[in-house]
C-alpha cells in the first residue's frame, strides 16, 4: 500500500480493525508527493521498498489469536507519587486525554462493575478503526480512569452499544478528518437520578450535574484507547474540537416538554418514561441568539434564525442528504421556548416542516461541485435527479428536536451532524439489581438531588 | 482520613522495598488477529500484479509511477492498471473486487493512496 509518512499508524489501525495484526505491508512517502504536480522521484529512489513489501515483508504475528494487553504496575514513594507516575506513563503511551486520570485499579473497576449485572467479559462489540474489544470490563476501565461512579455505568454501556450500531457508522466518526464527536441524549428517570444535566449549561461542566462529563470522558477514552482514535495517528481530525474531551452527554428536559410534545425517545419508538440513550455523531454547534416564543412573530423569528443556521452549504450534509435514516442535526431548545411554541400552535411536526422548507439550498456552482464530489465518491445518488432548492435532509421527520437548556430560554442551539455517519441510534439502558443501593450511596456522597 | 484513592486502593495497595505500587488495568482492550496477511511472492519475475486506486491524493499519478519503476526492473512483470478495475474508496471496498482481481490472474495487489 502506498501511504504517506505520518499516516502509517492509520493504515496499521485499519488493518487491525479488519482482523489482521496491527501492521501492514506499506511504503511511505512525504506528503508533498501526494499533491498535484508533485515530484515523484521519491518513488523511483525507493522502489526497493515496494519490492520488499511485495516479496520479503513478514508480519510479526503469524497465527490467529486474541492479544490481551498486559496489566501494569507503576510505583512511587507514596500513593500520590505513584499516581503522578501513572499519569506520566499514560501520557507517554498515548492513553490519556491530557487531563489527570484516576488509576484503573482492580478495586476501582470492580466497584464500578456494581453498576451492571452483565459479566465483565461480555463483548459489546469491536470499536474501529483498531477493532479493540469493547467489553463491559474495558468500558469499566475507561470509566475508572474518567472518575465515573458505578451508577453511571449503565448509561455508558448503552451509549457504547448505540455507537456500535451500524447505523451510526462509528468508524467514520472515529477516523475522519472532520471533528466528529458523539452527542448522547439521555431520556427517562435515570437522567435525574444520575444528575445528568437537562437545564442551565447542559452542554458544559457542572458540579451539580457531574455525570455527563464523566460519562462523556469515559466514552472518549474508550474510543481512543480501545478504538484506536488517537489524534494524528488513528484519527485525522484536523482540529478535534473541545467537545472531544467529554462529548456532549446531556438529558432531555422531559419535565419541561409541552403537554403534546413527545420526548425524543418516544418519537424513536420507546415507551414514554423509558430509560434510553440516543447517539448522533455531531461536529459542531451554533448558538441561535433567539429563544423567545412569546408571540407568533417571536416564534417565526427564532425559527427563521434556526433555518438560517441550517441553510449553509455545509459539506457534512452531503453524505447524509440522501440518507433516509440520517439527521442533519439536533435542534436544541429550552423549555420556555418549547412551551411558547406549543402555546402558539407550533407542534414539533410543524416546526420540522418549517425548518425543512426554509433551510433548502439554492442551486449554486459550489453546491453542484459538492454534489459531483460526493455523488461520485459515495455513489449515493444521480446528480441529475437532484431537485433545487435542495433540502438538507430527505424529510422533515429527520430533523431531531430536543428540549434542553436553561429555563430562562433566551438562546437556542443547533448541533449539526457530522456528515458521513449513518444517523442516530438509540438503546435502552439496563439497570442492575442493586440500582437503589447505588442511588442511596450517591445520595450520601453527593447530597440530595437538585430540585426538579 | 482516607483519601478517595485510598478507599479504592485498599486491596491493591502494595509496598515493596519502600515503594508504593499501583497495579492497574491496561486501557487498550484486547484485539483479535482473525486472519493472516497473504503470503509474499518469492520474486516478481513473471508475476501478475493488479492496481487498486482509491481515487484520492493523486493515485492517478503515483500508481503509474510505481508501475513504470517496477516494469523497468522486471520486464516480465505484468501489471494491470487501476483503470481496469473499480476506483474510489467505496467502490474498491467489497469482495467483488477481489473476485475481479483473481479472475484477471493477479497474484498481488498494489493499492494507494492512503494519505
Amino acid at each position: 500500500m502506498i501511504t504517506r509518512q505520518g499516516f502509517a499508524s492509520v493504515v496499521d489501525n485499519a488493518f487491525a480493525g479488519l482482523g489482521f495484526s496491527g501492521e501492514a505491508a506499506k511504503f511511505s512517502y512525504p506528503m508533498t508527493m501526494f499533491l498535484p504536480g508533485a515530484d515523484l522521484s521519491p518513488l523511483a529512489d525507493n522502489i526497493d521498498a515496494v519490492i520488499d513489501a511485495l516479496t520479503r515483508w513478514a508480519p510479526k504475528s503469524t497465527r490467529k489469536t486474541v492479544l490481551q494487553p498486559p496489566r501494569l504496575e507503576v510505583s512511587g514513594k507514596d500513593y500520590a507519587d505513584a499516581l503522578e507516575n501513572l499519569n506520566h506513563l499514560f501520557l507517554r503511551n498515548l492513553w490519556s486525554d491530557g487531563l489527570p486520570l484516576l488509576p484503573p485499579t482492580e478495586e476501582r473497576v470492580a466497584a464500578l462493575l456494581r453498576g451492571t449485572d452483565l459479566p465483565r467479559e461480555r463483548l459489546l462489540g469491536k470499536l474501529l478503526p483498531k477493532g479493540g474489544f469493547a467489553t463491559v470490563g474495558s468500558v469499566a476501565v475507561a470509566a475508572a480512569m474518567a472518575g465515573c461512579r458505578p451508577e453511571y455505568l449503565p448509561v455508558l454501556i448503552a451509549a457504547v452499544e448505540a455507537i456500535l450500531d451500524p447505523r451510526v457508522y462509528h468508524q467514520h466518526m472515529q477516523s475522519t478528518t472532520g471533528n466528529a464527536h458523539p452527542a448522547v441524549i439521555v431520556n427517562g428517570p435515570v437522567a435525574r437520578q444520575l444528575r445528568i444535566n437537562s437545564g442551565y449549561g447542559c452542554l458544559g461542566p457542572s458540579s451539580v450535574y457531574p455525570a455527563g462529563a464523566a460519562i462523556g470522558r469515559a466514552l472518549r477514552l474508550l474510543l481512543m484507547n480501545v478504538g484506536g482514535a488517537i489524534p494524528g495517528t488513528g484519527t485525522m481530525a484536523i482540529h478535534g474540537g473541545p467537545a472531544r474531551y467529554t462529548g456532549l452527554v446531556f438529558a432531555e428536559d422531559e419535565a419541561g416538554l409541552p403537554a403534546d410534545w413527545a420526548p425524543q425517545n418516544t418519537e424513536r419508538g420507546f415507551a414514554r418514561g423509558s430509560n434510553t440513550v440516543t447517539v448522533l455523531a455531531t461536529s459542531g454547534g451554533t448558538e441561535v441568539w433567539e429563544g423567545a416564543a412569546l408571540e407568533e412573530k417571536d416564534a417565526q423569528h427564532t425559527l427563521f434564525n434556526f433555518a438560517g443556521c441550517m441553510r449553509v452549504p455545509f459539506g457534512g450534509y452531503f453524505a447524509d442528504t440522501f440518507n433516509p435514516h440520517g439527521a442533519p442535526g439536533i435542534v436544541l431548545i429550552a423549555r420556555g421556548t418549547a412551551q411558547g411554541f406549543a402555546r402558539l400552535g407550533w407542534s414539533k411536526a410543524k416546526i420540522r416542516q418549517y425548518l425543512w422548507e426554509n433551510s433548502k439550498l439554492p442551486r449554486s456552482a459550489w453546491l453542484e461541485k459538492m454534489l459531483d464530489h460526493f455523488g461520485a465518491r459515495h455513489g449515493l445518488y444521480v446528480k441529475d435527479q437532484v431537485q433545487f432548492p435542495m433540502p438538507v435532509t430527505p424529510a422533515p421527520a429527520n430533523i431531531m428536536i430536543v428540549v434542553a437548556g436553561g429555563e430562562q430560554s433566551g438562546h437556542s442551539y443547533w448541533l449539526q451532524v457530522h456528515g458521513g455517519t449513518g444517523g442516530p441510534a438509540s438503546r435502552e439502558i439496563a439497570l442492575p439489581g442493586g440500582w437503589q443501593a447505588l442511588l442511596e450511596k450517591a445520595g450520601e456522597d453527593l447530597g440530595p438531588l437538585p430540585a426538579a | 482520613m482516607q483519601s478517595e484513592g485510598e478507599k479504592f486502593m485498599s486491596g491493591a495497595r502494595g509496598e515493596e522495598k519502600g515503594r508504593f505500587i499501583l497495579q492497574v488495568h491496561n486501557p487498550m482492550g484486547a484485539v483479535e488477529v482473525a486472519q493472516q496477511h497473504a503470503k509474499r511472492l518469492e520474486s516478481l519475475h513473471g508475476k501478475t500484479i493488479g492496481e487498486l486506486g482509491n481515487g484520492s491524493w493523486e493515485d492517478q499519478a503515483t500508481l503509474p509511477a510505481v508501475r513504470a519503476q517496477l516494469q523497468q526492473r522486471f520486464p516480465d512483470l505484468k501489471i494491470i492498471p487501476y483503470t481496469e478495475f473499480p476506483r474510489g474508496t467505496e467502490n474498491i471496498d467489497h469482495d467483488g473486487v477481489i473476485d475481479l482481481l483473481l479472475e484477471r490472474g493477479c497474484e498481488a495487489v498494489i493499492t494507494g493512496n492512503a494519505a
